[in-house]
């Protein structure tokens, strides 16, 4: 007889790694993942890339078929949003039912922030769900004029696959440069330099403060009076936390599930992972929401060390991420908000380089363009914690 | 008993597998990533699944030995 029941509200990444992990690990009761789309758990990244560019097509993402979640003893529930939290009772409210668990992780993940303007039923859109992927695909087919509102990673990987289709863009851009507090104001002048450079029209400083269009987008009207006509409007404007089916729980929401350092969400049996959790990094003293893949699988991998008995150490998470922007490869970990920044090799406005980020003589932050091998040394030597000083010998000898 | 292997046309070296299976993934001598020990048992085999499913782009195989695994 089974002892046990993890119930896992969503069905994105960190769901899914957080039954495979639990597998790993030996669990050996029931595992239900409750996930609101139709359709298979897929991964996301892709979308933004390869799906808009029609290199991949919306089934390559999912992570594994069907018979995959039966083998490995996973009961997967699709179309099965979940709607309240009675953690006293230890119920899941769902579409079709009530679901009992001895264990629950929040995985609800997040959705785009909500355009903020008026908008025709036709061409503006979004991109998060495999749905929007095949949405905006349909929109580049048709050789539309682009203007991407946000230049954060989901707006350049847009404003990237549309360059390579050949399509007219302009990205507009609220904050004086884009992707500054991921990597730092310094270096993300390199971002600036590269949209221009494969022919991207970016405008920061701006955003869009009209939609024009009755049936379907025709221009954008900007903060600053420009009005740049266009047939497709993509948003890429942050996400918000799916936290609204917590409302009366009695869990703490707070831009997301508020988690202790454990990632343990109020009561004991109660976790959550992926961006939809907000923990404080004991490293930085910060209360955050992860928002990267990486972090999404590393707070799966500890909430299901947890759940099978782990050492009781607080969740931290290497910071990693990764953009493909314009044919070109960036990688990120540790710190970005870090006092000194040093080009170690390369140049900010060539097609290599690797930065590092240095605060308290140590190394905290490491940042690569197409330079995979080096940062993998760096991100090492910074796991090791060398000394600031050291850094470029060590980095690059 | 499993043999790992890396796909080098996926592998995006996020560095991720050396940081949890460092006893099997690694700089070789020309620091670049390196499989330092390609079959692998025991505990070992439990942080390259771990690798694996922290892998950004699925670019970890690992073939179980069968004939090994129930001998």
């Amino acid at each position: 007889m089974r002892t046990r029941r993890v119930v896992v509200a969503g069905g994105g990444l960190a769901a899914v790694r957080v039954t495979e992990f639990l597998r790993r690990r030996g669990f050996d009761g029931a595992v239900v993942v409750l996930g609101d789309e139709p359709h298979l758990p897929y991964d996301r990244p892709p979308l933004s890339k390869d799906v808009l560019t029609g290199k991949s097509r919306p089934q390559d993402v999912t992570f594994k078929d069907g018979q995959a979640f039966a083998d490995l003893d996973v009961e997967l529930r699709t179309g099965c949003a979940v709607l309240g939290l009675d953690p006293v009772r230890g119920v899941v409210e769902t579409v079709a039912g009530r679901v009992p668990y001895d264990d629950l992780v929040v995985c609800t993940g997040a959705r785009p922030r909500p355009v903020p303007w008026q908008t025709p039923p036709e061409g503006v859109l979004v991109l998060r769900t495999v749905d929007d992927a095949v949405a905006i695909r349909a929109e580049l087919e048709r050789r539309p004029t682009v203007v991407v509102a946000g230049a954060g990673f989901v707006g350049a990987e847009v404003a990237s696959s549309a360059r390579a289709l050949g399509l007219d863009v302009t990205v507009v851009e609220v904050q004086p440069t884009p992707l500054a507090r991921a990597v730092g104001p310094l270096v993300a002048a390199a971002f600036v330099s590269m949209h221009r450079a494969n022919g991207t029209d970016l405008r920061c400083g701006v955003a869009v403060a009209e939609v024009l269009g009755r049936e379907r987008v025709e221009a954008v009207r900007l903060t600053d009076g420009s009005v740049l006509p266009c047939d497709l409007l993509v948003a890429g404007l942050g996400v918000v936390p799916n936290v609204e089916w917590l409302a009366g729980s009695g869990l703490r929401v707070d831009d997301g599930v508020v988690c202790d350092g454990q990632l343990c969400a109020g009561p004991s049996n109660v976790h959550a992972a992926g961006d939809v959790a907000r923990w404080t990094d004991p490293r930085t003293g910060r209360s955050a929401r992860g928002q990267q893949w990486m972090v999404a699988v590393e707070q799966a991998r500890h909430v299901a060390n947890r759940l099978t008995g782990g050492a009781p150490a607080p969740f931290t998470t290497g910071r990693y991420f990764w953009t493909h922007q314009y044919g070109h490869h960036f990688q990120f970990a540790g710190d970005a908000g870090a006092r000194e920044v040093r080009v170690l090799c390369g140049a900010l406005e060539a097609d290599e380089f690797v930065v590092g980020y240095g605060d308290g003589g140590r190394l905290v932050g490491v940042l690569a363009k197409n330079r995979s091998a080096a940062f993998v040394r760096a991100k090492t030597a910074m796991d090791r914690g060398v000394a600031w000083d050291d850094v470029h010998a060590t980095v690059l000898g | 008993m499993a043999d790992v292997t890396i796909d080098w046309d996926r592998c995006i070296h996020s560095g991720m597998c050396t940081t949890i299976a460092g006893n099997v993934f690694g700089m070789g001598p020309d620091a670049r990533l390196v499989v330092l020990h390609p079959t692998v048992t025991g505990a070992d085999l439990d942080s390259v699944h771990d690798a694996a499913a922290c892998c950004p782009v699925d670019a970890i195989a690992i073939a179980v030995d069968v004939v090994a695994a129930d001998g």
